[in-house]
Parts: C-alpha cells; structure tokens; sequence
C-alpha cells in the first residue's frame, strides 16, 4: 500500500466508511493477531488483545497524521497494547510446558509438514520463549512479522543501534539454546 | 545503508578454514549484515573478515538458515469470527479528528513528573535493603544528540498529562531498554530462566529517571535508607547509567567530564561476578561490549553533574562501600578488540584518561585504554562516585 493509498484509507476512515476500515483488517489482522499470540500465548487473549488494539487504532485515527508509514504507527499501537499485557499478566500464570506446547499446535494440525520440521519448529519455538523478553520481541518483529530494523525501532520505541545489539544478542542466545539442531537438521529449501 | 544482503560469500579453502574466530565484533556484526542493515564501511569490513574466516561464514550460514525456519513458524490466522467481533466493538461514531497526539517528546519530559517519588524511595529502599545488584534501566525514549543540544529542564505539562488518556500508545508504559546486569541463567535450567524472567518483569517497576532537581531529595533518599538499613551515613553515592551513544557527550569524555566538575578515573570492562558481589556494583551486563566509566564528583558538583548526566541517560543510585573498592571493580581490562573495528570516527577523539591524585582517591587507579574500549562500545556503564568533600 503506498502512502498516498495510506492517507485516502485513513481519510476514508476518519469520514466514517467501515468498509474503508475492513480494508485495513485485510491488510493488518492477521498480522497483528500473531503478533498479539506471540504476547499472550493464548488464542482467546490474543484474540481480545487484537480486539482492543483495533479499537484504539480506530478511535486514534483521527490523530494519525501520516507523519509514519500507517504499518509503522498500527504496530506501534499494538507492541504497547502487547507491552501491556505483558506488564499486567504475572509471568507464573502459565506453565512453561504450557507455553511451549501452544506453539507446535499449528504444526501438529497441518498433514503438510514433516515430522522433522515440526520437531525443529518446535524447538525453535521453544528456544524463542526461553529468550528474555527484550529479545524475544525483536525477534518476534523482525523474524516473524517482517518488520525491518527501522520499523522495529521505531514500534519499540528505541534507537535502530538497539535493535542491532538486540537481535545480535537474541541470535547468540538462540545459537546457545538450539546448538547444532537447526544448523544439522534444518532443510535449506 | 548497505541494503543488499550478501549472496556469494566469499570461500578459502577447508584447510585454511580456523577452528574457530576470535573476532567477537564481527561476529555481532554479521546479524546486521545478512540483513543488510550494516553501514557500508561496515559492511566492507565484515565481508573482508568472511573471507578470512570460516568460522564466521558457517555463523552467516547458521544465522541465514535459522532466520528461513523461523520466517515459517508464523502460519496462525485468525479465526472468521474475530473480524465480526472486532467491526461489532468499533463505536458508531466516526474516529473524530483534531484530538492533539501527544508524542514521545512530551512523554519523556513529564516521566519525572509521573514517577511517584515514594516508589522511587520505596525502590531504593528495597534495593539497599536486600543488597542486591541494582539494575540500571533507561528509557526507551532515546535523547538522540540533537535533542541533547536543545535540551531544556523538566517542566510538568499537564495539558499533555490529560490528553494522553486520548491517545491509545501514549497512555501505555513504553518499551524498556535495560541493560541488565545479572548474570543469565542456566540455559539448561528452565526455572532459573523463569525466575529469571520474572525479576526482570519486577525490575519495571524500579525504573526511575532523574533530573538534576532530583539530585537533592535522592542525596537525602539514600542517605535515609542507608541509615535504617546499617546506621551509616554514607559518604558516597553510586550511579550507573547506560550511554547508548557516547557521541553525546562530544567524543571527549575525560574534557566532558572535567567541563562538568567531574575527574574521569577509570574505564575498563564489567569486572568478573565475584567483584561485583563483593562491592556492590552493577557490573555485569548482557552486552560484553558494554565499558564502565568511572567518574569522582564532589557532592557541591552533584546537581550539576546530574543536570549533564541526564542528558546521557537514566540514572540510577545506590551507596558504595568505598570509593577504593568500586575502583579497583571497574578496574579490570578488556580483552584486546579488532583493530579493523576501530573505524568509527565517533571515538577518535578521546585522548589518555589522566589519572590525577586528589585527597579521596584511592592509591591504586587501574586505568584500562579508553580509546581502545569506546571505539567498541555500543554503550558505556558509567558508574559515577560522589564524595562529600572532607571539611
């Protein structure tokens, strides 16, 4: 979507066109949604998590000013409504094991994938969840969601320089975490 | 930026290949790299490190695979129902525009002012009374140095205060960035990793930002706590901060320092956990980068001192048990860095730390090359000594 697509949507939606809103649902739900998982570990969080998040993003709307790219301010948006869930959520509510079998149970349900793969996406999982959260989010936004340096700085709120020494750090702590498993086992294509 | 990520990597041949590499830097660089996120000069540098060295291409190799494995755990979408319930909440009322965002800006000045100074007492407390290492936080809202050259005092902004409730990620905590100085748990141990996880999930709420108007009630805070907890006055405070730029303070740390009321004695690396049990001191960080900084600043300097300081970072405080032994923690040198790293002209300006002997220092100042460490350094720990001079 490009920014003048950006502002007419957002213009449209400031004038009160739903449809204009279900637009930007196509663009940004599912991404946000994971986003949300990633935070709450749980479908029905994520879920009331990714309904108040676009609730604030509607209702603030009418102060985007288009200063950042839309994706930019919605993810800015949704990493503080997922900061606070985090903030509010006492960490021991969830076993550990609960966590980490929450997210092969995609792997589990799709007949595409091979038994390796969800062995190694199950680690990998695993390994994401045991980092600290600063580098767990970083890797979330830009492993996962696809943000780059700049986006992930500017929704975390902290310099690009950051997100570097962030993400280098999360991958030494994966390299610890995995040791050889993905480097051996991983399939290139 | 060098936007193109690095396709043919360059090959020696396998008996040429090192066991192993001892180029720490590269390796943290090659993350930046493969995404093409590195500066160009950087990026030539670490390309030239690759084509010497095969324990770094098999990193780039690792990093590029498990990066591809992880681009595919992401297949969850939402269920149908979601979009119905999200469309049902929207209120009838179209998003109404004119409503004045408040920005990060304006957040970062009334932090002070919205940090309820009996919780700063309370977490000061808390730490001198249980003696544990106190982490240092900064805000996320990174001063950058332009913000430094316009910097201006604290002023409450209550109009801000009331219209943030109007705007969603403005009325929400932001992200920290802490630089965390205990020590990593056992990546074997999944409940030390979650009690780990847990006290950092604590230490939020700790946070504090100073100003040099809160120079004086801190002085008196700590002075306070430290009286209950083992009925001594101390003589000395403690900060430590994180500098995530040291471009901030002109390149010139020991002239920036001096300018300041302030004599820089020591720069070196986080010294081993043991020193830092033994004085008290944050040391240890998550980024071996990180270089500690140590300052002696007379108490009458203070508010100064910490007027400047805050433009560098968030500011923590607790007591020292002596200035000797803090000195002698942050004493400990580095491990020789690459050379080819110290391109960064940010750094080159700093000169020899000169080690002056004035009435409270201690005998012995172990002084490690400054030069060497803040060419590296993606941030110093600054640990500052405030004396009460001896009348």
């Amino acid at each position: 979507m490009t920014t003048r697509d950006e502002r007419q949507l957002v213009q449209r939606i400031q004038a009160g066109s739903r449809e204009a809103f279900e637009e930007l649902l196509d663009s940004y739900e599912t991404r946000v949604y994971r986003l949300a998982l990633r935070f709450t570990d749980s479908i029905p969080d994520a879920e009331d998590v990714t309904q108040e998040i676009f609730l604030a993003i509607y209702k603030s709307l009418g102060n985007f000013r288009g200063n950042s790219a839309l994706g930019t301010w919605i993810y800015r948006v949704a990493m503080n409504h997922c900061l606070e869930f985090r903030r509010k959520r006492r960490l021991d509510t969830l076993p550990l094991d609960e966590e980490i079998a929450l997210v092969s149970q995609d792997w589990r349900h799709d007949p595409v994938k091979s038994a390796d793969r969800q062995e190694l996406a199950a680690k990998v999982e695993a390994a994401i969840n045991c980092l600290s959260p600063l580098h767990r989010d970083v890797i979330v936004l830009h492993e996962l969601q696809g943000l780059t340096y700049q986006e992930v700085a500017a929704a975390l709120d902290v310099p690009v320089g950051t997100v570097k020494s962030r993400l280098s750090n999360a991958f030494r702590r994966l390299r610890d975490l995995l040791g050889g498993y993905v480097h051996e086992g991983s399939p290139t294509t | 930026m060098n936007r193109t990520p690095p396709e043919n990597l360059p090959e020696k041949s396998p008996s040429l290949r090192p066991t192993g590499c001892r180029g720490g830097l590269f390796q943290a660089n090659l993350k930046a790299y493969l995404d093409g996120e590195t500066s160009a000069i950087r990026g030539w540098l670490v390309r030239g490190h690759l084509a010497q060295c095969a324990a770094c291409r098999e990193e780039l190799r690792w990093l590029r695979r498990l990066g591809e494995d992880m681009k595919e755990l992401e297949s969850t979408r939402p269920r149908p129902e979601l979009r119905a319930r999200i469309l049902a909440s929207l209120p009838t009322t179209p998003p109404a525009p004119g409503i004045r965002v408040v920005h990060s800006r304006p957040d970062r000045e009334r932090a002070p002012q919205l940090m309820p100074r009996l919780a700063l007492a309370s977490g000061l407390a808390m730490v001198l009374a249980f003696g544990s290492v106190f982490a240092l936080k900064r805000s996320s809202s990174a001063i950058t140095p332009g913000e430094v050259r316009n910097a201006k005092s604290v002023q409450p902004d209550t109009n801000n205060t009331v219209e943030a409730s109007a705007d969603t990620q403005e009325s929400i905590p932001k992200a920290m960035e802490m630089v965390d100085y205990t020590p990593l748990p056992d990546p074997n141990n999944a409940l030390a990793e979650k009690m780990f996880h847990e006290r950092m999930a604590e230490r939020t709420q700790e946070q504090v930002l100073l100003g040099q108007d809160d120079w004086h009630r801190l002085m008196a805070q700590a002075r306070a706590v430290a009286h209950k907890s083992n009925s001594t006055t101390p003589t000395e405070i403690g900060i430590t901060l994180a500098v995530p730029e040291i471009a901030a303070v002109k390149t010139n740390l020991p002239g920036w320092a001096k300018q300041n009321g302030a004599e820089l004695v020591a720069i070196g690396k986080p010294a081993s956990e043991t020193s830092d049990n033994a004085t008290g001191l944050p040391l240890r960080t998550e980024d071996p980068r990180a270089n500690m900084v140590a300052f002696y600043v007379p108490a009458q300097r203070g508010p100064a001192f910490l007027g400047a300081l805050k433009h560098l970072g968030q500011v923590n405080i607790l007591p020292l048990p002596s200035k000797s032994v803090a000195s002698a923690a942050i004493g400990q040198p580095a491990s020789p860095v690459q050379a080819e790293m110290n391109t960064d002209s940010r750094f080159k300006a700093i000169p020899s730390v000169p080690v002056a002997s004035d009435s409270g220092a201690p005998a012995e100042r172990s002084v490690t090359s400054p030069e060497k460490h803040l060419k590296t350094g993606r941030y110093l720990v600054v640990t500052v000594l405030l004396t009460t001079p001896h009348n």
